[in-house]
């Protein structure tokens, strides 16, 4: 037994109860559990695989990004818009109108509205590192483009290697749209998932994945302060909501297993090396239900039954925050459920637009309505 | 087929049980010794004995003799012993008096005072009243019992606190100690008692033992018999360990209270008595201090403040360490105030650990009972859809049909009986009989407590099942039932008695009547399997009941979770599934291999559960769950489990994959011949148990609320596929 182990042992004999650990919040208040989510409609009658992001566009249409394609969905038909080079994921109107697409492995491009074959515009920050993780866009008034990398380690579909390394090698960006380099503004955060500008034009939110919160950044990216408490979630995506309020979708939710092996390095290193992905100990996008998949104590089926309450490999949530970063209201689907991994996220009128990626559906719902 | 060394003796051996496959190599196998011993789990055992509380202040009490015997050349000699031993039974009588009170509950600090006062009362009873020895010494007994009484009317009957009602009888005895000094110092000065009885109580000696010794041990043996096998005992300490409790019981909590103060009163005068003849010194400073030696004494030997707690040895024990701790300190010259200072000192840290550990002991004894060992597995089989493994995952449970469907809760293992009828155990403690057309009709068969488990019929038809937390039991066809055994032999090696059956798990007959049953694990109760997991240690063991003689005795030893046990075909061996090894074992327990173990299959893609005949001469065996790599990496690494177990909730540590089992058809050869899955988990989660029945296949689950039925098609037998090479066995 290692020494270190010994003396907690004795402390905790000596004064027990007082050991300490970093604790995860628990799902109340404003994210008080539900299972809101899966009472939601679905944008399409089929599936659509793995869903990144939904845009709604001037005409009404909903723009989607499904793998390397951008659909656009008008009245329950798909029909594919443009085809990129690599995994499509979050998407802004520019100012121009034309629609821009961050592509995982590759950089931030532009396609028109109705279709035509995308254009590479930015794929190197100031620091001459390339933009191989774009995670998120956001136009400002005055037409400037707001970039998250979330790690200059892994590109996007490798999010779980960054989590698993615990990097901090994210980045926040701005591309004035002169050339292909974007400005950066911020680095060394921990996976920025999701970026927006606050609704007083005063500064950008950008969530922080990695470290559960979702911070304030000047627009020059000097400073940086937490807007939220640490939250029980992964947040993904972050954008505005009505009355001065923000939308997050959060793709996984945390698990005391998770975090605890996080710290168990030995452990994660052999993991990575000898275990396929899918079977990490790990939050995930969706549940597999393979017996290969991890298991904890509270997944256990008993009598026929999975326990809502079980610890989640993979959650479906969505939060709106008010702009003092308290949540007010939260759509859930729990274990058991399917609608899991919400990447996306997105209000147009009274419209809620939410990507389900571990659910393969587009979901949408009325506001106001089974709330 | 199946490899094997010969067997090189016979009965009962350790299995060929290794966490490591073919551990060949010396460095391997000094690596796996080193991780089957547990300092943590020996100290766990250890500590969880009763006798452990008096064991560490007489490891003190040893320390501190041989200590004082190395460094100090005069410690050990007879005539310092001999006045040691006169001493320590004087100071020795006034802690016996202070552990009753302590163990009722209270605290006397008057016994310095009493101690002395007496001292006064018997040479002024002798020397100055004149009084014969003979009726001087009962006279000062009863003055003892007289200021005892007074402390004890008004802690009982007053209601005052000890602490205080004491400390102020102290200072009124010695008030009276010194105006009886200054009136008749003159007089017992100059006096000296001659008298036979007063000098043997004084300087003489039984067999070798001075006096005071002999009375001492008397005083020891009345004083134990009266605490640990009395009325009088029992209550004293159901008084210290809860006032309310003890009232509410009937006790009569002020005489007792009285009671132990009252003793105390006498065991001081007693020393009183002892130490008159022993000196004829009626001095007003005799005793001063004394409470803080005794109650370091007391605490020191184990009794704690709290009440409740405590024998008079372990006052003995306390009493040796602190007069051996002065006598030692005098020899090397220390002086009276270091004493006073080291004795303060040993008094803090005995208070302070009576404090902790008193409160602490159970909760550090849970935190490491359990010790996590290095598991090691072969390659995990590929069973993915398309691998071509024949453990590749299908579909062919998910069309079985539902018996009971939310009528049963955890049916462990099933089986049927001559008239077709369906028998199943369920968490209720009852085993249930489903009957009729479809098998609908559902009944309580019996009701036994426990889990019913795995189950057999015997030859007259009674069915003989495991029961986890009782033990083996036998239902006769009319639904009675009759205990066939609860324990077996204990195993005098270990630390804890594992006599009782803790986790009785599954049976099967043999052709001569007797019963191979398994226990899964002798450490943890049944709704603590998992730490049973966790931990990876060969905890379980395989018994056999013999019905002709009914004993039980422990076949093999040291198996890692035995779970399901079958008879082979021939009625030669039993076959033995170690659920977190996934492997079988097979035992000869008669015919030309008797005593033999080995190996038969090993390296399964899941947990092993029950294994049964099947009706074609080759066995079905039911995998509970699946491994998962990370469980997998998980028992290589055992650090890694010892921390989840103690950093995070049990419904957040990482299990075996239970929510996907499966069957397997293997032959007798040990070949795997088909498998049965319900790939999505969708209604046979767990499954623990299958039986075989009239051309269908019957299947239990622990945690499922069904019995699911499946038509076996007689005409699919999958070509057989080579088990995984076995390793080299050894026995004995």
């Amino acid at each position: 037994m290692p020494a270190t182990e010994t003396l907690h042992l004795i402390r905790e004999f000596l004064f027990p109860g007082r050991y300490e650990r970093a604790a995860i919040p628990s799902l109340d208040g404003g994210l008080a559990a539900n299972d809101a989510l899966d009472a939601f409609d679905t944008v399409t009658s089929e599936p659509v695989t793995e869903p990144d992001d939904v845009l709604v566009g001037p005409d009404g249409a909903v723009r989607v990004t499904s793998g390397r394609r951008v659909l656009r969905v008008t009245g329950g038909a798909v029909e594919t818009v443009a085809t990129l080079p690599g995994d499509a994921g979050a998407m802004a109107w520019a100012a121009d109108g034309s629609l821009l697409v961050c592509v995982a492995g590759h950089g931030l491009f532009r396609v028109e509205p109705d279709g035509g074959s995308p254009q590479l515009v930015a794929d190197r920050g100031s620091d001459d590192r390339p933009l191989h993780c774009l995670t998120a866009v956001a136009v400002a008034a005055d037409g400037s483009v707001y970039l998250t990398d979330g790690s200059t380690a892994h590109s996007g579909p490798d999010w779980i290697r960054d989590l698993m390394e615990r990097n901090a090698a994210g980045r926040v960006l701005r591309w004035d749209g002169r050339d292909r380099t974007a400005q950066v503004l911020r680095g060394g955060l921990a996976y920025p998932h999701g970026v927006t500008l606050a609704g007083d034009g005063s500064g950008l939110l950008v969530t922080e994945a990695w470290r559960h919160r979702i911070v304030r950044l000047s627009l020059d990216g000097a400073s940086v302060r937490d807007m939220t408490r640490t939250l029980p979630g992964y947040p993904a995506r972050i954008t505005p909501g009505p009355d001065g309020t923000y939308w997050v979708a959060l793709f996984a939710m945390r698990t005391q297993l998770v975090e605890f092996v996080l710290t168990q390095r030995e452990y994660v290193a052999e993991m990575m090396r000898t275990i396929d992905p899918d079977f990490w100990i790990r939050p995930a996008l969706r549940t597999l239900n393979s017996g290969l998949a991890p298991l904890q104590g509270g997944q256990v089926i008993k009598l026929g039954v999975l326990k809502p309450w079980a610890p989640p490999r993979s959650y479906g949530l969505v939060a709106r925050f008010d702009a003092d970063g308290d949540p007010i209201e939260s759509f859930h689907s729990r274990p058991g459920g399917g609608r899991h991994g919400i990447t996306g996220v997105r209000q147009s009128g009274d419209t809620l637009f939410v990507a389900a990626k571990g659910g393969d559906q587009v979901l949408t719902t009325k506001a106001g309505a089974g709330r | 087929m199946t490899v094997s060394v010969s067997a090189r003796t016979r009965g009962h051996r350790r299995p060929p049980e290794r966490n490591i496959p073919a551990a060949e190599g010396l460095a391997q196998r000094v690596h796996q010794a080193r991780q089957r011993l547990s300092v943590q789990q020996f100290l766990a055992e250890l500590f969880e004995k009763r006798w452990m509380e008096p064991a560490i202040p007489l490891a003190v009490l040893v320390g501190v003799a041989l200590y004082f015997t190395i460094t100090v050349p005069t410690f050990a000699t007879s005539g310092t012993l001999l006045s040691t031993t006169q001493e320590l039974s004087e100071f020795a009588f006034v802690c016996v008096g202070m552990a009753v009170v302590m163990i009722s509950g209270g605290i006397d600090l008057s016994v310095g005072s009493m101690y002395a006062l007496s001292n006064m009362v018997a040479l002024l009873l002798i020397s100055v009243a004149g009084v014969p020895v003979a009726v001087a010494i009962p006279l000062t007994l009863l003055a003892g019992a007289v200021m005892g009484a007074v402390n004890g009317a008004i802690v009982a009957y007053l209601k005052a606190r000890p602490f205080l009602t004491t400390l102020v009888t102290l200072i009124i005895f010695r008030g009276v100690l010194n105006l009886l000094d200054l009136t008749y110092s003159a007089r017992t000065a100059e006096s000296s008692v001659d008298n036979p009885l007063w000098t043997f109580l004084g300087g003489g000696a039984v067999v070798g033992i001075p006096a005071a010794g002999a009375v001492l041990l008397v005083v020891l043996v009345v004083g134990h018999l009266l605490l640990s096998r009395s009325r009088f005992g029992w209550h004293i300490v159901a008084v210290g360990a809860s006032r309310r409790a003890a009232r509410h019981a009937g006790i009569r909590v002020e005489r007792m209270l009285m009671t132990s103060y009252i003793v105390s009163g006498i065991m001081c005068a007693l020393a009183g008595v002892f130490y008159a003849a022993r000196l004829n010194s009626a001095s007003a400073r005799v005793g001063e201090g004394l409470e803080l030696s005794v109650l370091t004494a007391v605490v020191v030997g184990g009794i704690s403040l709290a009440g409740g707690k405590g024998t008079v040895w372990r006052a003995l024990i306390g009493a040796a360490i602190v007069v051996l701790l002065g006598k030692g300190l005098l020899l090397m010259n220390v002086s009276g105030n270091v004493y006073q200072a080291i004795l303060a000192v040993v008094l803090l840290l005995a208070v302070g650990l009576d404090v902790k550990w008193g409160k602490n002991r159970g909760k550090a004894i849970q935190k490491i009972y359990v010790n996590p060992t290095l598991v090691s597995y072969d390659e995990l089989p590929d069973v993915r859809h398309g691998s071509g493994s024949p453990y590749e995952v299908n579909d062919r449970l998910r069309a079985a049909e539902g018996i009971g469907v939310g009528q049963v809760e955890g049916p462990e293992d099933v089986i049927l009986d001559r008239q077709g009828r369906l028998y199943c155990g369920v968490r209720q403690g009852w085993i249930l009989r489903f009957s009729g057309e479809d098998l609908s009709h559902r009944e309580v068969f019996a009701r036994i407590g426990g889990h019913p488990l795995g189950m057999a019929f015997d030859a007259d038809d009674n069915l003989v099942v495991c029961v986890g937390g009782m033990g083996l039991y036998s239902v006769a066809p009319d639904g009675t039932v009759r205990k066939l055994t609860d324990e077996t032999k204990r195993t005098w090696t270990r630390l804890r008695d594992d006599s009782r059956l803790r986790l009785a798990d599954d049976l099967d007959i043999a052709p001569d009547g007797k019963v191979y049953f398994s226990e899964a694990t002798t450490r943890f109760d049944m709704a603590d399997w998992i730490l049973d997991g966790v931990e990876g240690r060969p905890n379980g063991r395989l018994l056999c009941y013999d019905p002709a003689t009914g004993t039980t005795e422990t076949v093999l030893d040291g198996l890692v979770f035995p779970n399901g046990v079958c008879q082979s075909h021939d009625g030669e061996s039993v076959l033995i599934a170690s659920t977190w090894l996934c492997r079988i074992l097979r035992y000869w327990h008669s015919g030309p291999n008797k005593g033999r173990t080995e190996v038969f299959m090993e390296n399964f893609p899941g947990y092993l559960d029950n294994i049964n005949r099947a009706s074609d001469g080759t066995y079905w065996v039911a995998l509970n769950g699946m491994r998962s790599p990370a469980y997998d990496l998980a028992m290589r690494m055992p650090a890694f489990r010892r921390r989840m177990m103690k950093q995070i909730p049990r419904d957040e540590w990482l299990y075996p994959s239970m929510n996907h089992g499966c069957v397997v058809k293997v032959s007798e050869q040990g070949e795997v011949l088909e498998t049965l899955w319900d790939a999505g988990a969708t209604v046979h989660a767990t499954i623990t148990s299958m039986r075989e029945h009239d051309g269908y296949l019957y299947i239990g689950g622990l945690e499922n609320n069904r019995i699911g039925r499946i038509k076996l098609d007689p005409s699919r037998r999958d070509e057989g596929h080579p088990a995984a090479p076995r390793a080299t066995v050894h026995t004995g």
